[in-house]
């Protein structure tokens, strides 16, 4: 064996062991909602189900299919899937527009006290949100906003904006220019330009912002917990733990659950992942 | 076509000043070559007229209208930039078409004008391409169809061939000339080559530090350059300056080892008057009662030989430079006599640098001329 080899066997080691730590949960949690609850408590633990069961997912969505139901938990599963998604995707197609709008005219536009304005926004990235969760709750309250999903929406982007702005100021940044002015000369005005030339060129970088918006806004728990009491906009993430009661914690049905959360996210960054081009920008100059 | 005048015009950016007022009048269809060091403020000048950058004061007019507040999209200019800022999601036949596109030019007559370029430059088996796709020099030419295509009242080019290599440079450098010929606008080129000015140019504009320091003819420039510093900037390789003083006569530039070059007339100032004297390479023959220096390099090129001559009490630690037509057989520690064309030799000042011009010595002629 010679070092080259020795390294390349490292290296796959590393590798296999790193897909064991991210991957590992995600095994565990589909083979735990796959399990009956007797194998799920015995002991030694199960690393592989025995046998196989869909009984927890027959729980959460069995009654879509007209099987009977004699607990109702998947009329609140699936109302509070359909809160993650309305507030996730409300939240990821706001912020990332108006990070697109505002960092453009940070980067592009000539005013005074751009910077500042800029640097304000970004500089909310430094306050952790349970320091103003009290004083935004009593906010809302006044405002009636709060069980809404307007009020949350508007959180959620107040959270995720500066750092989508900042991504997209490095973004428009980045782009030459000269390519915007030879618009110009061309005879396309600003709105045009931006639509036309500027918003294709800065797709990657939308893309990264949208995704990077719907994780976090997918998994945050602190702002429904307290913005989301009822089932109007409860998302699953503030659901899934009232699996969970004081007597029993159902397994299962948490890991279920859990498996079906993770669907969407998934499904963004595979989806969203194939924009992700790189090199678009090649071949515009030299 | 478009005349272009530039009067009195100033940029600032903040407390710093680029341009100090720079007037210049184009003549409709004339192929303008701005020229001049690095950082002398022609890309700012180029720009304006563009309506890309502000114009702090002055003005700039387009056939006698004003057009400083005329936005970039409404001045009808085309521009080739220096890194062609090509579309680079767009394929060539749409960065060609962009611009009669957005002036809604019907698809059929668009298809066939970006056609019709696209075959001129030799694009044609590549419409359907993307720049990334492309080699330098065909995105070069992209970005000259992009202009033509729209049929422009004035072309502004910033350096457009700086990224090629040399024999493509020579090769696009005839294109846009015979473009130019063909299509008659009116068309303004940035360069810092001084062989792209003095090739292409109908008129040449020198700056320097944001200010003009002469315009004219390439010719004109070449013969009779306004000051040391347009002297030194025109010609390849560059003209020598000597520093001599006046003969008692005043019809002589006296060298440090005391040799004289005559001038071709009489000079003001008195003997002892300190002078520049102005040698292009090219002015310079050996000749057996020639001044005398050693020859330190030979530098053949093939068609001509460069010499560089020393003589400490003439040129202190500096060389002379010598362009020889002719093959000689010389070789370096070898002593050579060499004498200046008559008629060759420019003055300047050393003070203000600026061209002395000796006066004709024969009255009787000048006042026949008059
Ligand atoms: N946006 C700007 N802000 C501040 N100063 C600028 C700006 N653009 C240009 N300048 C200054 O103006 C002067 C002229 O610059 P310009 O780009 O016109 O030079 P140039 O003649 O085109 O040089 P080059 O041959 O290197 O392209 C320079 O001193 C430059 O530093
Ligand atoms: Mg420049």
């Amino acid at each position: 064996m010679t070092a080259l080899h020795l390294r390349r066997a490292g290296m796959a080691l590393a590798a296999i062991l790193l897909l064991i730590w991210s991957l590992g949960p995600v095994y565990w949690a589909l083979a735990t909602s796959l399990m009956k609850p007797t194998d799920i408590a015995a002991s030694p633990v199960n690393l592989v189900p025995p046998s196989i069961t869909f009984e927890h997912y027959a729980k959460l969505v069995g009654g879509l299919f007209g099987q009977p139901d004699e607990t109702g938990i998947w009329r609140d599963f699936l109302r509070a899937l359909g809160n993650s998604l309305v507030l996730a995707g409300g939240a990821t197609i706001a912020t990332t527009a108006i990070a697109a709008i505002a960092a453009y005219a940070a980067v592009r536009l000539e005013f005074p006290g751009r910077n500042l304005v800029f640097y304000m926004i970004v500089a909310t990235l430094a306050v952790p949100g349970y320091t103003v969760l009290i004083p935004l709750y009593r906010m809302m309250v006044g405002l009636g906003w709060v069980d809404t999903y307007g009020g949350i929406i508007l959180i959620y982007i107040s959270a995720y904006l500066p750092l989508s702005m900042w991504l997209m100021r490095s973004v428009y940044e980045s782009l030459p220019l000269s390519i915007e002015e030879a618009a110009f000369l061309d005879g396309a005005g600003r709105l045009y330009t931006m639509v036309r030339i500027v918003m294709p060129l800065a797709l990657p970088g939308l893309i990264a912002a949208a995704i990077l918006t719907f994780l976090g806004a997918w998994g945050q728990f602190a702002v429904p917990l307290v913005f989301a009491p009822t089932a109007a906009t409860k998302p699953l993430t503030v659901l899934i733990p009232e699996f969970a009661t004081k007597n029993y914690v159902d397994y299962g049905l948490i890991n279920a659950a859990g498996v079906f959360a993770m669907i969407p996210p998934a499904l963004v960054v595979i989806f969203l992942n194939r924009f992700l081009l790189s090199g678009l920008m090649a071949g515009t100059g030299k | 076509m478009t005349q272009v005048q530039i009067a009195q015009l100033r940029k600032s950016y903040g407390h710093h000043e680029a341009l100090h007022g720079i007037d210049i009048a184009m003549e409709s269809g004339e192929f303008v070559v701005l020229v001049g060091p690095s950082g002398c403020g022609k890309s700012t000048l180029l720009r304006m007229i563009a309506g890309l950058e502000d114009v702090t004061s002055g003005a700039i007019a387009f056939d006698g209208r004003v057009m400083n507040l005329v936005p970039a999209k409404k001045r009808d200019i085309a521009m080739v930039f220096q890194n062609y800022a090509l579309y680079p999601h767009l394929t060539v036949r749409e960065n060609m078409g962009f611009s009669l596109k957005l002036r809604k030019v019907p698809l059929p007559e668009r298809n066939a004008r970006v056609e019709a370029a696209a075959e001129s430059l030799g694009l044609g088996h590549l419409l359907d391409r993307f720049p990334r796709q492309l080699s330098g020099g065909q995105r070069q030419r992209v970005a000259m169809g992009r202009a033509v295509v729209r049929e422009p009242a004035l072309f502004l080019f910033d350096e457009p061939l700086s990224n090629l290599d040399a024999k493509l440079r020579v090769q696009m450098r005839t294109e846009i000339k015979q473009m130019h010929r063909k299509v008659k606008a009116t068309m303004i080129y940035v360069t810092h080559d001084q062989v792209e000015a003095m090739t292409m140019g109908d008129r040449i504009v020198v700056m320097r530090d944001g200010i003009v320091e002469q315009a004219g003819p390439p010719i004109e420039l070449y013969d009779r350059p306004a000051n040391e510093f347009v002297a030194g900037f025109l010609g390849s390789p560059s003209m020598n300056m000597l520093d001599a003083v006046l003969s008692a006569d005043g019809a002589s530039a006296v060298l440090g080892d005391g040799s004289h070059v005559a001038l071709p007339g009489h000079v003001e100032g008195g003997a002892g008057r300190a002078l520049r004297l102005g040698l292009r390479p090219e002015d310079l023959l050996p000749s057996e009662t020639g001044i005398p220096f050693e020859i330190d390099v030979i530098e053949p090129t093939g068609a001509e030989t460069i010499v560089m001559l020393r003589n400490p009490a003439i040129l202190g630690e500096g060389s002379l430079c010598l362009l020889l037509r002719e093959r000689l057989p010389l070789a370096p520690g070898q002593e050579l006599r060499i004498a200046p064309k008559p008629g060759a030799a420019h003055l300047f000042d050393p003070g203000s640098g600026t061209r002395i011009d000796p006066v004709l010595r024969s009255e009787p002629l000048r006042a026949a001329a008059r």
